[in-house]
Protein backbone atom coordinates (compact mmCIF):
# COMPACT_ATOMS: atom_id res chain seq x y z
CA UNK A 1 0.00 0.00 0.00
CA UNK A 2 2.74 2.20 0.76
CA UNK A 3 4.96 3.12 -2.00
CA UNK A 4 8.65 4.54 -2.85
CA UNK A 5 9.28 7.64 -4.71
CA UNK A 6 12.64 8.68 -6.43
CA UNK A 7 13.10 12.15 -8.43
CA UNK A 8 15.55 11.08 -10.99
CA UNK A 9 17.84 14.17 -12.67
CA UNK A 10 14.55 17.11 -12.21
CA UNK A 11 15.01 20.24 -14.06
CA UNK A 12 11.46 22.30 -14.36
CA UNK A 13 11.90 25.29 -16.58
CA UNK A 14 8.72 27.74 -16.61
CA UNK A 15 8.40 30.03 -19.94
CA UNK A 16 6.51 33.62 -19.18
CA UNK A 17 3.45 32.84 -21.92
CA UNK A 18 4.12 36.91 -22.68
CA UNK A 19 7.48 38.06 -22.24
CA UNK A 20 8.74 34.77 -23.18
CA UNK A 21 11.26 34.90 -20.41
CA UNK A 22 12.32 31.52 -18.88
CA UNK A 23 12.80 30.97 -15.40
CA UNK A 24 14.58 27.76 -14.17
CA UNK A 25 12.62 26.84 -11.11
CA UNK A 26 14.55 23.59 -10.25
CA UNK A 27 17.78 21.95 -11.87
CA UNK A 28 18.99 18.47 -12.02
CA UNK A 29 17.43 17.58 -8.88
CA UNK A 30 17.44 14.00 -7.69
CA UNK A 31 16.50 12.27 -4.64
CA UNK A 32 14.71 9.37 -3.21
CA UNK A 33 12.40 7.91 -0.83
CA UNK A 34 11.79 4.50 0.64
CA UNK A 35 8.81 3.52 1.45
CA UNK A 36 7.03 4.42 4.75
CA UNK A 37 10.16 6.84 4.90
CA UNK A 38 8.92 10.66 6.02
CA UNK A 39 11.55 13.36 4.53
CA UNK A 40 11.64 16.98 4.83
CA UNK A 41 12.91 19.26 2.12
CA UNK A 42 13.86 22.45 3.19
CA UNK A 43 15.53 25.36 1.20
CA UNK A 44 15.01 28.89 1.00
CA UNK A 45 12.10 30.51 -0.15
CA UNK A 46 11.23 30.67 -4.15
CA UNK A 47 13.53 27.92 -4.26
CA UNK A 48 11.42 25.82 -6.35
CA UNK A 49 10.09 23.35 -3.43
CA UNK A 50 6.13 24.00 -4.18
CA UNK A 51 7.16 22.77 -8.03
CA UNK A 52 8.52 19.48 -6.77
CA UNK A 53 5.54 18.57 -4.96
CA UNK A 54 3.33 20.04 -7.99
CA UNK A 55 5.49 17.53 -10.38
CA UNK A 56 5.12 14.20 -7.97
CA UNK A 57 1.19 14.92 -7.74
CA UNK A 58 1.45 14.61 -11.62
CA UNK A 59 -0.17 18.39 -11.98
CA UNK A 60 2.40 19.26 -14.42
CA UNK A 61 5.60 17.43 -16.12
CA UNK A 62 9.48 17.94 -15.36
CA UNK A 63 10.92 19.91 -18.27
CA UNK A 64 14.14 16.81 -17.86
CA UNK A 65 14.05 14.16 -16.31
CA UNK A 66 11.54 11.77 -14.33
CA UNK A 67 9.26 11.15 -11.65
CA UNK A 68 8.80 7.54 -10.35
CA UNK A 69 6.28 6.07 -8.03
CA UNK A 70 7.29 2.57 -7.27
CA UNK A 71 9.68 2.70 -10.16
CA UNK A 72 6.92 3.95 -12.08
CA UNK A 73 6.92 6.66 -14.21
CA UNK A 74 4.51 9.73 -13.02
CA UNK A 75 2.35 10.63 -16.31
CA UNK A 76 -0.53 12.68 -15.08
CA UNK A 77 -2.58 12.53 -11.60
CA UNK A 78 -3.16 9.74 -9.66
CA UNK A 79 -5.83 8.95 -6.78
CA UNK A 80 -2.67 7.47 -4.64
CA UNK A 81 -1.48 10.23 -4.02
CA UNK A 82 -2.49 12.96 -1.03
CA UNK A 83 -1.90 16.45 -1.09
CA UNK A 84 -1.90 18.70 1.81
CA UNK A 85 -0.85 22.59 1.49
CA UNK A 86 -0.65 25.81 4.17
CA UNK A 87 -3.94 25.96 3.23
CA UNK A 88 -6.46 23.45 4.10
CA UNK A 89 -8.49 23.15 1.14
CA UNK A 90 -11.98 22.80 2.59
CA UNK A 91 -14.68 23.54 0.74
CA UNK A 92 -16.75 26.27 2.59
CA UNK A 93 -20.11 25.42 1.20
CA UNK A 94 -19.77 21.85 2.55
CA UNK A 95 -20.09 20.35 5.97
CA UNK A 96 -16.56 19.10 7.73
CA UNK A 97 -17.61 15.04 6.70
CA UNK A 98 -18.73 16.03 3.16
CA UNK A 99 -14.88 17.71 2.89
CA UNK A 100 -13.33 14.46 3.79
CA UNK A 101 -15.95 12.64 1.82
CA UNK A 102 -14.61 14.61 -1.16
CA UNK A 103 -11.40 12.77 -2.44
CA UNK A 104 -13.94 9.39 -2.43
CA UNK A 105 -16.78 10.82 -4.66
CA UNK A 106 -14.08 9.83 -7.56
CA UNK A 107 -13.92 5.93 -6.23
CA UNK A 108 -16.73 3.43 -6.92
CA UNK A 109 -17.65 2.83 -3.53
CA UNK A 110 -21.40 3.29 -2.32
CA UNK A 111 -22.76 6.51 -0.85
CA UNK A 112 -22.97 4.28 2.65
CA UNK A 113 -19.24 3.09 2.63
CA UNK A 114 -18.09 6.74 1.79
CA UNK A 115 -19.88 8.02 5.02
CA UNK A 116 -18.36 5.37 6.94
CA UNK A 117 -14.78 5.56 5.82
CA UNK A 118 -14.73 9.29 6.19
CA UNK A 119 -16.82 8.94 9.91
CA UNK A 120 -13.75 6.68 10.66
CA UNK A 121 -11.40 8.93 9.66
CA UNK A 122 -12.67 12.06 11.37
CA UNK A 123 -13.04 9.57 15.08
CA UNK A 124 -9.30 8.90 14.20
CA UNK A 125 -8.53 12.72 14.09
CA UNK A 126 -10.94 13.22 17.06
CA UNK A 127 -13.23 15.32 14.93
CA UNK A 128 -16.21 13.54 14.87
CA UNK A 129 -18.55 15.75 16.50
CA UNK A 130 -17.76 18.26 13.91
CA UNK A 131 -18.73 16.23 11.21
CA UNK A 132 -21.98 18.20 10.42
CA UNK A 133 -19.95 21.66 11.13
CA UNK A 134 -18.81 24.07 8.15
CA UNK A 135 -15.02 24.95 7.76
CA UNK A 136 -15.78 28.85 9.43
CA UNK A 137 -17.05 26.98 12.41
CA UNK A 138 -13.91 25.22 13.21
CA UNK A 139 -10.12 26.78 14.55
CA UNK A 140 -7.19 26.93 12.22
CA UNK A 141 -5.54 23.29 13.80
CA UNK A 142 -9.09 21.93 13.94
CA UNK A 143 -9.31 22.61 10.00
CA UNK A 144 -5.97 21.42 9.11
CA UNK A 145 -6.78 17.79 10.86
CA UNK A 146 -9.82 17.92 9.05
CA UNK A 147 -7.89 18.23 5.79
CA UNK A 148 -5.28 15.68 7.27
CA UNK A 149 -8.49 13.56 7.40
CA UNK A 150 -9.39 14.14 4.01
CA UNK A 151 -6.10 13.37 2.46
CA UNK A 152 -5.57 9.89 4.25
CA UNK A 153 -9.45 8.63 3.66
CA UNK A 154 -8.40 7.89 0.55
CA UNK A 155 -5.66 5.79 1.93
CA UNK A 156 -2.87 7.32 -0.16
CA UNK A 157 0.75 5.78 -0.73
CA UNK A 158 2.58 8.81 -0.57
CA UNK A 159 1.43 12.09 1.18
CA UNK A 160 2.78 15.59 0.01
CA UNK A 161 2.57 17.77 2.73
CA UNK A 162 3.28 21.92 1.79
CA UNK A 163 4.31 23.62 4.48
CA UNK A 164 1.07 21.89 5.97
CA UNK A 165 1.70 23.65 10.12
CA UNK A 166 3.11 27.19 9.01
CA UNK A 167 -0.20 29.27 9.07
CA UNK A 168 -1.14 28.11 12.80
CA UNK A 169 -0.23 29.73 15.72
CA UNK A 170 2.92 27.77 17.79
CA UNK A 171 0.84 25.75 20.11
CA UNK A 172 -1.90 24.49 17.56
CA UNK A 173 1.59 23.48 15.64
CA UNK A 174 3.45 21.99 18.48
CA UNK A 175 -0.08 19.77 18.63
CA UNK A 176 -0.63 19.41 15.65
CA UNK A 177 2.71 18.66 14.55
CA UNK A 178 2.74 15.35 17.13
CA UNK A 179 -0.64 14.17 16.25
CA UNK A 180 0.17 14.11 12.12
CA UNK A 181 3.47 12.57 13.35
CA UNK A 182 1.53 9.92 14.64
CA UNK A 183 -1.33 9.17 12.19
CA UNK A 184 1.01 9.25 9.46
CA UNK A 185 3.39 6.75 11.48
CA UNK A 186 0.34 4.72 12.52
CA UNK A 187 -0.53 4.53 8.24
CA UNK A 188 2.86 3.58 7.56
CA UNK A 189 2.77 5.99 4.44
CA UNK A 190 5.40 7.40 2.22
CA UNK A 191 5.58 11.35 3.11
CA UNK A 192 7.36 14.37 1.88
CA UNK A 193 7.47 17.48 3.81
CA UNK A 194 8.03 20.62 2.40
CA UNK A 195 8.77 23.38 5.16
CA UNK A 196 10.90 26.07 6.02
CA UNK A 197 11.12 25.84 9.34
CA UNK A 198 14.26 24.11 10.16
CA UNK A 199 13.61 22.82 13.94
CA UNK A 200 10.08 20.86 12.11
CA UNK A 201 12.07 19.32 9.33
CA UNK A 202 14.88 17.73 11.95
CA UNK A 203 11.84 16.56 14.69
CA UNK A 204 9.31 15.20 11.89
CA UNK A 205 11.32 13.53 9.70
CA UNK A 206 13.50 10.17 9.19
CA UNK A 207 15.88 12.42 6.58
CA UNK A 208 16.16 15.73 5.85
CA UNK A 209 16.70 16.87 1.90
CA UNK A 210 18.23 20.26 1.61
CA UNK A 211 18.17 22.50 -1.22
CA UNK A 212 19.85 25.62 -2.81
CA UNK A 213 18.53 29.26 -3.86
CA UNK A 214 16.53 29.32 -7.65
CA UNK A 215 17.46 27.13 -9.44
CA UNK A 216 16.87 24.74 -6.72
CA UNK A 217 18.89 21.75 -6.56
CA UNK A 218 20.08 19.25 -3.77
CA UNK A 219 22.94 20.55 -1.51
CA UNK A 220 22.58 18.28 0.99
CA UNK A 221 20.92 14.91 2.44
CA UNK A 222 21.41 13.37 5.74
CA UNK A 223 19.56 11.00 7.94
CA UNK A 224 18.27 12.02 11.18
CA UNK A 225 19.27 10.13 14.06
CA UNK A 226 17.25 11.16 16.96
CA UNK A 227 14.06 8.95 18.97
CA UNK A 228 11.09 7.71 17.93
CA UNK A 229 9.54 10.22 14.85
CA UNK A 230 5.92 9.82 16.21
CA UNK A 231 7.24 12.08 19.31
CA UNK A 232 8.59 15.14 17.73
CA UNK A 233 8.47 17.17 20.85
CA UNK A 234 10.63 14.88 23.04
CA UNK A 235 12.68 14.67 19.98
CA UNK A 236 13.47 18.49 20.10
CA UNK A 237 14.52 17.94 24.02
CA UNK A 238 17.12 15.85 22.66
CA UNK A 239 20.71 17.75 22.57
CA UNK A 240 21.78 16.35 18.95
CA UNK A 241 18.55 17.94 17.87
CA UNK A 242 20.36 21.26 17.82
CA UNK A 243 22.80 20.26 15.42
CA UNK A 244 20.90 18.95 13.23
CA UNK A 245 19.21 22.26 12.92
CA UNK A 246 22.79 24.21 13.60
CA UNK A 247 24.09 21.97 10.33
CA UNK A 248 20.59 22.72 8.00
CA UNK A 249 21.33 26.70 9.54
CA UNK A 250 24.81 27.01 7.56
CA UNK A 251 24.09 25.03 5.07
CA UNK A 252 21.23 27.65 3.66
CA UNK A 253 24.06 30.15 5.12
CA UNK A 254 21.55 31.90 7.07
CA UNK A 255 23.98 33.88 8.95
CA UNK A 256 25.18 35.87 5.59
CA UNK A 257 21.51 36.61 5.00
CA UNK A 258 20.74 38.00 8.25
CA UNK A 259 22.08 41.13 7.70
CA UNK B 1 -17.69 24.83 20.52
CA UNK B 2 -19.61 27.59 22.36
CA UNK B 3 -18.50 30.18 20.12
CA UNK B 4 -18.79 28.16 17.32
CA UNK B 5 -22.25 28.17 17.94
CA UNK B 6 -22.65 31.37 18.41
CA UNK B 7 -21.89 32.31 14.99
CA UNK B 8 -24.36 29.91 13.43
CA UNK B 9 -27.06 31.95 15.10
CA UNK B 10 -28.44 34.35 12.45
CA UNK B 11 -28.33 36.88 14.98
CA UNK B 12 -25.46 37.80 17.18
CA UNK B 13 -26.71 40.30 19.18
CA UNK B 14 -29.40 38.03 20.44
CA UNK B 15 -31.95 40.61 21.22
CA UNK B 16 -34.72 38.72 19.76
CA UNK B 17 -38.12 39.23 20.85
CA UNK B 18 -41.24 40.60 19.76
CA UNK B 19 -41.08 42.53 16.52
CA UNK B 20 -37.55 42.09 16.31
CA UNK B 21 -38.60 38.25 15.53
CA UNK B 22 -41.38 39.02 13.67
CA UNK B 23 -38.83 41.07 11.06
CA UNK B 24 -36.74 38.02 10.97
CA UNK B 25 -38.69 35.63 9.86
CA UNK B 26 -39.87 38.75 7.52
CA UNK B 27 -37.57 37.58 4.70
CA UNK B 28 -34.45 38.69 6.52
CA UNK B 29 -35.46 42.08 6.65
CA UNK B 30 -34.09 42.62 10.30
CA UNK B 31 -30.37 42.58 9.41
CA UNK B 32 -31.10 45.31 7.16
CA UNK B 33 -33.43 47.31 8.65
CA UNK B 34 -31.39 46.73 12.07
CA UNK B 35 -31.01 44.88 15.07
CA UNK B 36 -33.08 45.42 17.78
CA UNK B 37 -36.24 47.39 18.80
CA UNK B 38 -35.22 50.71 19.77
CA UNK B 39 -33.58 51.13 15.95
CA UNK B 40 -37.04 49.79 14.51
CA UNK B 41 -39.26 52.22 16.89
CA UNK B 42 -36.92 54.89 15.38
CA UNK B 43 -37.47 53.68 11.90
CA UNK B 44 -41.03 53.60 11.80
CA UNK B 45 -41.07 56.97 13.75
CA UNK B 46 -39.24 58.78 10.76
CA UNK B 47 -41.80 57.07 8.09
CA UNK B 48 -44.44 58.67 10.61
CA UNK B 49 -42.79 62.11 10.83
CA UNK B 50 -41.84 61.96 7.03
CA UNK B 51 -45.55 61.02 6.26
CA UNK B 52 -46.63 64.07 8.62
CA UNK B 53 -44.55 66.69 6.83
CA UNK B 54 -45.84 64.98 3.35
CA UNK B 55 -49.42 65.36 4.41
CA UNK B 56 -49.55 68.91 6.09
CA UNK B 57 -46.39 70.78 4.72
CA UNK B 58 -47.70 71.29 1.12
CA UNK B 59 -51.29 72.45 1.77
CA UNK B 60 -49.55 75.06 4.42
CA UNK B 61 -47.41 76.61 1.76
CA UNK B 62 -50.14 76.64 -0.61
CA UNK B 63 -48.82 74.26 -3.46
CA UNK B 64 -51.39 73.06 -5.30
CA UNK B 65 -52.34 68.93 -5.53
CA UNK B 66 -51.68 68.79 -9.00
CA UNK B 67 -47.66 70.14 -7.96
CA UNK B 68 -47.32 67.54 -4.94
CA UNK B 69 -50.60 65.46 -3.94
CA UNK B 70 -50.63 65.31 -0.44
CA UNK B 71 -50.56 61.71 1.87
CA UNK B 72 -53.80 61.18 1.70
CA UNK B 73 -54.49 62.12 -1.95
CA UNK B 74 -52.25 59.48 -2.95
CA UNK B 75 -54.48 57.43 -0.54
CA UNK B 76 -57.10 58.15 -1.86
CA UNK B 77 -56.03 57.91 -5.78
CA UNK B 78 -55.13 54.39 -4.83
CA UNK B 79 -58.35 53.58 -3.93
CA UNK B 80 -60.02 55.57 -7.21
CA UNK B 81 -57.38 53.40 -8.89
CA UNK B 82 -57.84 49.79 -7.71
CA UNK B 83 -62.25 50.52 -8.22
CA UNK B 84 -62.09 52.72 -11.93
CA UNK B 85 -58.65 51.73 -13.72
CA UNK B 86 -58.25 48.36 -12.76
CA UNK B 87 -54.65 48.82 -10.85
CA UNK B 88 -54.41 45.57 -10.29
CA UNK B 89 -54.03 44.49 -14.16
CA UNK B 90 -51.45 46.94 -14.06
CA UNK B 91 -49.44 45.95 -11.18
CA UNK B 92 -49.69 42.49 -12.35
CA UNK B 93 -48.52 42.85 -15.72
CA UNK B 94 -45.58 45.27 -14.51
CA UNK B 95 -44.57 42.58 -11.61
CA UNK B 96 -44.82 39.74 -14.12
CA UNK B 97 -42.80 41.45 -16.22
CA UNK B 98 -39.88 42.52 -13.77
CA UNK B 99 -39.96 38.60 -12.67
CA UNK B 100 -40.09 37.39 -16.06
CA UNK B 101 -37.41 39.79 -17.39
CA UNK B 102 -35.39 38.91 -13.99
CA UNK B 103 -35.43 35.04 -14.42
CA UNK B 104 -34.61 34.73 -17.79
CA UNK B 105 -31.99 37.49 -17.85
CA UNK B 106 -30.59 36.16 -14.98
CA UNK B 107 -30.73 32.72 -16.32
CA UNK B 108 -29.05 33.77 -20.41
CA UNK B 109 -26.59 35.81 -18.10
CA UNK B 110 -25.04 32.80 -15.88
CA UNK B 111 -25.35 30.61 -18.53
CA UNK B 112 -23.51 32.77 -20.64
CA UNK B 113 -21.25 33.56 -17.30
CA UNK B 114 -20.20 30.21 -17.23
CA UNK B 115 -19.90 29.09 -20.49
CA UNK B 116 -17.26 32.17 -21.38
CA UNK B 117 -15.41 31.40 -18.08
CA UNK B 118 -15.03 27.59 -19.28
CA UNK B 119 -13.28 28.70 -22.19
CA UNK B 120 -10.31 31.49 -22.27
CA UNK B 121 -10.45 31.99 -26.01
CA UNK B 122 -14.14 32.33 -26.56
CA UNK B 123 -13.74 35.30 -23.42
CA UNK B 124 -10.90 36.98 -25.02
CA UNK B 125 -12.35 37.13 -27.78
CA UNK B 126 -16.16 38.13 -26.85
CA UNK B 127 -14.78 40.60 -24.03
CA UNK B 128 -14.78 43.84 -26.33
CA UNK B 129 -17.82 43.32 -27.64
CA UNK B 130 -19.73 42.56 -24.06
CA UNK B 131 -17.80 45.57 -22.73
CA UNK B 132 -19.73 47.45 -25.56
CA UNK B 133 -22.77 45.86 -25.14
CA UNK B 134 -22.08 46.62 -21.15
CA UNK B 135 -21.66 50.34 -22.04
CA UNK B 136 -24.78 50.95 -24.01
CA UNK B 137 -27.76 52.34 -22.66
CA UNK B 138 -30.09 49.26 -22.53
CA UNK B 139 -32.93 51.50 -22.17
CA UNK B 140 -32.04 53.11 -24.93
CA UNK B 141 -32.94 49.93 -27.02
CA UNK B 142 -36.74 50.19 -25.82
CA UNK B 143 -38.03 52.14 -28.62
CA UNK B 144 -36.09 49.84 -31.17
CA UNK B 145 -37.77 46.54 -29.83
CA UNK B 146 -41.20 48.66 -29.76
CA UNK B 147 -40.67 49.30 -33.48
CA UNK B 148 -39.69 45.65 -34.17
CA UNK B 149 -42.48 44.02 -31.81
CA UNK B 150 -45.19 46.45 -31.85
CA UNK B 151 -47.17 47.77 -28.54
CA UNK B 152 -47.47 44.68 -26.46
CA UNK B 153 -45.46 42.91 -23.58
CA UNK B 154 -42.69 41.89 -25.84
CA UNK B 155 -40.81 44.79 -25.99
CA UNK B 156 -40.12 45.89 -21.79
CA UNK B 157 -39.27 41.97 -21.39
CA UNK B 158 -36.82 42.48 -23.86
CA UNK B 159 -35.40 45.61 -22.21
CA UNK B 160 -35.65 44.12 -18.79
CA UNK B 161 -33.65 40.77 -19.91
CA UNK B 162 -31.31 43.10 -21.67
CA UNK B 163 -30.41 45.18 -18.23
CA UNK B 164 -30.58 42.28 -15.95
CA UNK B 165 -28.53 40.23 -17.99
CA UNK B 166 -24.93 42.05 -17.81
CA UNK B 167 -24.26 42.57 -14.48
CA UNK B 168 -24.89 38.56 -13.78
CA UNK B 169 -22.59 37.74 -16.85
CA UNK B 170 -20.00 39.80 -15.17
CA UNK B 171 -20.28 38.61 -11.77
CA UNK B 172 -20.33 35.37 -12.60
CA UNK B 173 -17.96 35.31 -15.09
CA UNK B 174 -15.22 37.05 -12.92
CA UNK B 175 -16.12 34.73 -10.29
CA UNK B 176 -15.11 31.84 -12.91
CA UNK B 177 -11.82 34.11 -13.52
CA UNK B 178 -10.74 33.57 -9.74
CA UNK B 179 -11.92 30.27 -8.85
CA UNK B 180 -8.79 29.22 -5.81
CA UNK B 181 -6.06 27.66 -8.25
CA UNK B 182 -5.45 25.20 -5.47
CA UNK B 183 -8.31 23.89 -5.46
CA UNK B 184 -8.86 23.29 -8.80
CA UNK B 185 -5.71 21.53 -8.62
CA UNK B 186 -6.81 19.33 -5.63
CA UNK B 187 -9.45 18.34 -7.35
CA UNK B 188 -7.45 17.12 -10.08
CA UNK B 189 -5.20 15.31 -8.14
CA UNK B 190 -8.81 13.20 -6.73
CA UNK B 191 -8.94 12.19 -10.54
CA UNK B 192 -11.74 14.74 -11.24
CA UNK B 193 -12.51 15.74 -14.80
CA UNK B 194 -13.14 19.15 -16.33
CA UNK B 195 -17.23 18.63 -15.64
CA UNK B 196 -17.02 17.56 -12.52
CA UNK B 197 -14.60 20.13 -11.73
CA UNK B 198 -17.57 22.73 -13.30
CA UNK B 199 -19.66 21.23 -10.78
CA UNK B 200 -18.08 20.79 -7.17
CA UNK B 201 -15.64 23.42 -7.47
CA UNK B 202 -16.07 26.27 -9.67
CA UNK B 203 -19.88 26.41 -9.33
CA UNK B 204 -20.25 26.93 -5.56
CA UNK B 205 -17.02 29.35 -5.67
CA UNK B 206 -18.84 31.56 -7.75
CA UNK B 207 -22.43 31.79 -6.03
CA UNK B 208 -21.19 34.80 -3.55
CA UNK B 209 -20.59 36.33 -7.06
CA UNK B 210 -23.98 35.31 -8.51
CA UNK B 211 -25.85 36.57 -5.84
CA UNK B 212 -24.50 39.58 -6.21
CA UNK B 213 -25.31 39.75 -9.51
CA UNK B 214 -28.70 38.96 -8.46
CA UNK B 215 -29.27 41.78 -6.57
CA UNK B 216 -27.85 44.28 -8.81
CA UNK B 217 -30.29 42.44 -11.24
CA UNK B 218 -33.37 42.86 -8.87
CA UNK B 219 -33.05 46.55 -9.33
CA UNK B 220 -32.53 46.98 -12.65
CA UNK B 221 -35.40 44.46 -13.80
CA UNK B 222 -37.76 47.32 -12.11
CA UNK B 223 -36.00 49.84 -14.11
CA UNK B 224 -36.03 47.82 -17.62
CA UNK B 225 -39.69 47.50 -16.95
CA UNK B 226 -40.78 50.89 -15.85
CA UNK B 227 -38.87 52.29 -19.67
CA UNK B 228 -40.49 49.64 -21.20
CA UNK B 229 -43.87 50.74 -20.38
CA UNK B 230 -42.89 54.32 -20.46
CA UNK B 231 -41.96 54.06 -23.93
CA UNK B 232 -44.75 52.13 -25.35
CA UNK B 233 -47.62 49.97 -24.64
CA UNK B 234 -51.02 50.55 -22.46
CA UNK B 235 -50.63 48.60 -19.58
CA UNK B 236 -48.45 48.73 -16.54
CA UNK B 237 -47.23 51.11 -14.02
CA UNK B 238 -44.94 52.78 -16.16
CA UNK B 239 -48.22 53.10 -18.68
CA UNK B 240 -50.07 54.72 -15.32
CA UNK B 241 -47.06 57.35 -15.03
CA UNK B 242 -47.79 58.55 -18.47
CA UNK B 243 -51.45 58.52 -18.41
CA UNK B 244 -51.54 60.24 -15.11
CA UNK B 245 -48.86 62.75 -16.78
CA UNK B 246 -51.26 63.44 -19.78
CA UNK B 247 -53.86 64.11 -17.38
CA UNK B 248 -52.16 66.41 -14.78
CA UNK B 249 -53.08 63.92 -12.07
CA UNK B 250 -49.99 63.78 -10.18
CA UNK B 251 -51.58 61.39 -7.32
CA UNK B 252 -51.62 58.90 -10.17
CA UNK B 253 -47.99 58.95 -10.73
CA UNK B 254 -47.10 59.51 -7.46
CA UNK B 255 -48.80 56.01 -6.49
CA UNK B 256 -47.87 54.18 -9.44
CA UNK B 257 -43.85 55.20 -8.16
CA UNK B 258 -44.42 54.27 -5.09
CA UNK B 259 -45.76 50.43 -6.71
CA UNK B 260 -43.08 50.34 -8.67
CA UNK B 261 -40.54 50.37 -5.36
CA UNK B 262 -42.58 47.98 -3.49
CA UNK B 263 -41.98 45.72 -6.86
CA UNK B 264 -37.95 46.64 -6.54
CA UNK B 265 -38.18 46.20 -2.66
CA UNK B 266 -39.52 43.10 -2.93
CA UNK B 267 -37.47 41.26 -5.70
CA UNK B 268 -34.86 42.41 -4.02
CA UNK B 269 -35.44 41.12 -0.56
CA UNK B 270 -36.46 37.67 -2.40
CA UNK B 271 -33.27 38.22 -3.84
CA UNK B 272 -31.27 38.76 -0.48
CA UNK B 273 -33.30 36.03 1.46
CA UNK B 274 -32.81 32.60 -1.07
CA UNK B 275 -28.69 34.21 -1.29
CA UNK B 276 -29.07 33.84 2.77
CA UNK B 277 -30.05 30.48 2.87
CA UNK B 278 -27.61 29.10 0.40
CA UNK B 279 -24.75 31.17 1.06
CA UNK B 280 -25.04 30.23 5.00
CA UNK B 281 -21.71 28.82 5.53
CA UNK B 282 -20.60 32.35 4.77
CA UNK B 283 -19.41 34.34 7.89
CA UNK B 284 -21.03 37.42 7.49
CA UNK B 285 -20.14 41.12 8.49
CA UNK B 286 -23.03 43.33 10.36
CA UNK B 287 -23.49 46.10 7.79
Amino acid sequence: MTSSLELKGITKVFTDRKTGHQVRAVEDMSFSVAAGELVSVVGPSGCGKSTILNMVSGLYAPTEGEVLIDGEKVVGTRPEVGFMLQKDLLLPWRSIVKNVEFGLEEKKISKAERRERAMLELERMKLAEFADKYPHQLSGGMRQRAALARTLVIEPDIILLDEPFSALDAQTKLVLQRHFARTIAEAGVTCVLITHDLNEAVIMSDRVVCMSGRPGTVVDEFPIELGNRTDPLARSMESKCGNYVKRLFDLLHLEDQAA
Amino acid sequence: MADTQTKLAPDPKGSGSGPGRQATTFLGLRNTLGGNQTEIAAIIGLGVIVIAIWEFLPPALGLPRYIIPTFSDCMAEFGRLAAREDLLRHFMSTLTSALLGFVLGGLLGAACGYLLGMSRLMERVLSPYILALQIAPKVAFAPLFIMWFGYNSIPKLLVTVLIVFFPILVNVLQSMKTVDRDLVNLARVYSMNRWTIFRKIEVPSSLPNLFAGLRIGATLAVIGVTVGELVGGNTGLGFLITYGEGQANTAMVFDAIILLTVIGVALYFAVAAVEKRVLHYLVREEH
